[in-house]
């Protein structure tokens, strides 16, 4: 019998779950939230390990202020350039890396080259390319290239280059070594981006400047000096370019041994394009799809989270004011009004810049101002549900307080807690947003208002592969949240469907 | 039917106070009040059932919940054997309500939308432990749903009420206040929200359910109705009980003016019948704050002198007729 019983319920449950969803299959609205809901939260989780950028951290990561690689595909775009990194990995771990390099010696036979443990400290590689000048050696100078050469088939230059290097040198008694970077082009033009001379032994050292097209000392390499681009100076038409890093030694005292060895790690050189991934990148090179996925995790959370916490405050507060009544209701209710009369707006920024700029103060803030016109809502429900006959019947078996809240009180007001979940989720969603917009947003975090606010305070509104992904993305869903409470409202408020 | 007393009740009264607007409640002191119930004193004994009848807002039902304590009296005592219930705290009282049910007049308010009929009739049970697993629970449920002719029971637990007809959902009022057996049962017009044929066979089904509790207290509006199923029937007037006997002694020798002019409004259903002349002049007075005289004063065509001037007092005239009337000492 309790078997039967028990599939009996389960069949019960059921049925309710399944009319529920018959009914709300026959409302279009509710089917097109619910559908953009599901796809936002299918981005939220899939859309950050499609990319391996860190929305706020990884700056750089092609040229800044890119728009995305489709654009090559559109009219006037076509001479839109992509990243291009000779190199595919940097550092010498392993003769594999090593190899990837063209190492030139003159005179032959001088030096020995060999893959030393003793990685730099500022790369991630653990090895470097050691260097030692063979003992008694004749010849009083040498010269070493370490080159790559690669081929820039675009007609138009890169938005930017940059290389580094790390050097550590042993033994520099009676020598002294020239160190350079050079690029050259199909040309035949020759230009050296840092140069420096050696004469003593030195620990690991890099360049004392950035080796960037954007750095000024790059610049006054050329006669506009600061006003100069070396990216579209030196890229100026396709062909094969070399860059490599040139190590000239000479003998300074005659006849006595010579026994330096240079070690070479890092040395790096790559191109960023003036196009770059799904939707572009921002002021400091960072990826814009990386920054709407990873907002995207961070507007639903803020939404479902704070919207769950202010309607729960909400229900409790309703139902204890509509339940209590008298001292209860009235203390809890013009507490309500109180925090009600108060602008929304200013009293969050004001609550935030007390506070601290965290996602979770946020959180708390928004739901902590948020469950008001819902617990009025929830306390005249009560107060109209606490005169049906049912309660009194229910209290005539001997039913307590508690009893009737959890049973009786609660299941009738839950129709209501579902439609205000799914209405205040965008309201928490633009709360959000707006505060990350005004610069009130948690910095750490790339959330869709940290990405509208970077576009206005960097006056890239007219760039609309970055200004258009985050509005719309708020926009839309929002919109969902708000059509499927609607939804909700007209299945679970029988008064308001339609026949 | 023994004549040892069940329920006692003392001198019950309820007073309902008036809102008044802010500005007049400034100005005047004079506080108002409905008076409900007035000063009430009866006996329901063992195994009886007692009607109470009297017209719309004469007090009946805040009689029937005062009863039962679900609405706190102004004054006075009910005495459940010989407990006070009006000195109960709340958790004692809480333990006594299995003992006290009530039926409510209308059967689409007074179940639960939300839960079903399983959950309805077993919820008493489960409240005060009466059961002590789910299957006992749906055993006891079925048991009185068979009781209430819901068979099969298992075709009826897991319907809602608005699955259920008018007299099913009676029927579930019915078997949720008497599947803990109850001591007593107040039927708050049980049956006067549905239609005729429903109607018997509800009150067919309380008489045989007799035996499931000892005593009923039967509020009804219809003196047929009441002759029908009670032993004694008490005549309410405005918060006061004017007229209390046996059922037929009431009918056949009533002797207030009020129980008189009830009688006679009762339609037969015979339209050659002759209407007789009526007894009764004008409306019901206001139930807020009456003067101190007999309720019925203004509306008895026999009022004396006396009668505007004194409240009769409920006496007993001799065989367990009750009357309060200054034209019968």
């Amino acid at each position: 019998m309790t078997i039967s019983i028990r599939r009996k319920k389960f069949n019960l449950l059921m049925g309710r779950a399944r009319g529920f969803w018959k009914a709300y299959k026959q409302n279009k609205k509710g089917i097109f939230g619910i559908g953009i809901i599901v796809f936002f939260f299918l981005f939220a989780f899939v859309g950050p390990m499609l990319t391996l950028n860190d929305p706020v951290d990884d700056w750089d990561v092609g040229g800044r202020r890119v728009p995305p690689k489709w654009f090559m595909f559109l009219p006037g775009h076509q001479d839109l350039v992509p990243n291009l990194k000779p190199l595919k990995t940097v550092g010498f771990s392993d003769n594999n890396e090593i190899s990837q390099w063209k190492i030139e010696l003159s005179p032959i036979g001088s030096y020995s080259i060999s893959h030393s443990q003793e990685g730099s400290p500022y790369g991630s590689g653990m090895g470097s390319v050691l260097l030692s000048l063979n003992e008694g050696a004749s010849s009083s100078s040498w010269t070493l290239n370490v080159s790559k050469t690669f081929e820039w088939k675009y007609d138009a230059p890169p938005k930017r280059f940059r290389s580094d290097v790390a050097i550590k040198a042993e033994g520099f008694e009676g020598v002294e070594a020239h160190l350079k970077i050079v690029l050259s082009t199909p040309r035949g033009d020759q230009y050296t981006l840092w140069e420096r001379t050696i004469k003593s032994d030195t620990d690991w050292f890099q360049p004392e400047y950035k080796v960037d097209s954007y750095s000024l000392r790059v610049k006054m390499i050329f006669p506009e000096g600061v006003f100069a681009d070396p990216a579209h100076k030196i890229f100026n038409g396709t062909g094969m370019y070399k860059f490599y890093l040139g190590v000239c030694l000479k003998s300074t005292d005659q006849g006595s041994p010579i026994t330096a060895r240079i070690y070479i790690d890092d040395l790096s050189f790559e191109t960023m394009g003036t196009c770059y991934g799904l939707l572009g990148t921002d002021q400091w090179g960072r990826d814009i799809y990386s920054q709407l996925a990873h907002g995207a995790k961070i507007s639903l959370a803020v939404g479902l989270l704070s919207a769950s916490i202010s309607v729960s405050i909400g229900l409790l507060v309703g139902l204890f004011a509509g339940f209590m009544g008298g001292m209860a209701d009235e203390l809890s209710m013009r507490f309500a009004d109180m925090l009600l009369i108060i602008p929304f707006l200013p009293l969050l920024m004001i609550l935030i810049a007390i506070l601290g700029q965290s996602i979770w103060n946020i959180i708390i803030v928004i739901s902590v101002l948020g469950w008001m016109g819902f617990s009025r809502t929830v306390r005249s429900q009560v107060l109209s549900l606490k005169e049906r006959a049912f309660i009194e019947a229910a209290r005539a078996s001997g039913g307590s307080t508690i009893h009737i809240a959890m049973r009786h009180i609660l299941p009738n007001v839950m129709g209501l807690v579902y439609v205000s979940l799914a209405t205040s989720v965008p309201a928490a969603i633009t709360a959000e947003a707006a505060l990350s917009f005004l610069g009130l947003g948690d910095p750490r975090i790339m959330s869709w208002g940290q990405m509208l606010h970077d576009i206005v305070y960097y006056a890239a509104i007219k760039e609309l592969y970055w200004v258009v992904p985050p509005g719309l993305c708020i926009a839309v869903l929002a919109l969902s949240f708000v059509m499927m409470g609607f939804s909700l409202d007209e299945i679970l408020n029988p008064r308001l469907r339609r026949r | 039917m023994t004549d040892e007393a069940l329920i006692r009740v003392r001198n019950l009264r309820k007073l309902f106070p008036v809102r008044k607007g802010f500005l007049s409640s400034i100005f005047s002191r004079e506080s108002l009040h409905i008076h409900a119930v007035d000063n009430v004193s009866f006996d329901i004994k063992q195994d009886e059932v007692l009607g109470l009848v009297g017209e719309s807002g004469c007090g009946k039902t805040t009689l029937g919940r005062l009863l039962i304590r679900l609405i706190e009296p102004t004054s006075g005592d009910v005495f459940f054997r010989d407990i006070n219930i009006m000195e109960l705290s709340r958790s004692e009282m809480q333990s006594m309500r299995p003992k006290m049910q009530i039926i409510f007049q209308d059967p689409y308010e007074s179940l639960n939308p939300r839960m079903t009929v399983l959950d309805l009739v077993g919820e008493p049970l489960e409240i005060n432990a009466l059961v002590g697993s789910e299957s006992e629970k749906e055993e006891s449920v079925a048991e009185i749903l068979e009781h209430v002719r819901m068979t099969p029971p298992g075709e009826f637990m897991f319907r809602y009420p608005h699955e259920l007809s008018g007299g099913q959902r009676q029927r579930v009022a019915v078997a949720r206040a008497l599947v803990i057996h109850p001591d007593f049962v107040v039927a708050d017009e049980p049956v006067s929200m549905l239609d005729t044929s429903t109607r018997g066979e509800i009150l067919n089904l309380m008489i045989e359910l007799r035996g499931l509790t000892r005593s009923y207290l039967f509020i009804t509006h219809e003196l047929a109705v009441a002759r029908h199923f009670c032993d004694r029937i008490a005549i309410m007037y405005l918060g006061r009980i004017m007229e209390m006997a046996r059922s037929d002694d009431i009918i056949r020798r009533p002797i207030h003016p009020y129980t008189k002019a009830l009688i006679e409004a009762t339609p037969v259903p015979d339209p050659s019948a002759r209407k007789e002349k009526v007894s009764i002049k004008g409306e019901v007075l206001s139930p807020i704050n009456p003067p101190r005289r007999c309720r019925f004063y203004t509306r008895c065509l026999a009022a004396k002198d006396i009668c505007s001037k004194l409240e009769p007092e409920l006496v007993d005239i001799g065989g367990g007729h009750m009357v309060a009337c200054h034209l019968y000492p």
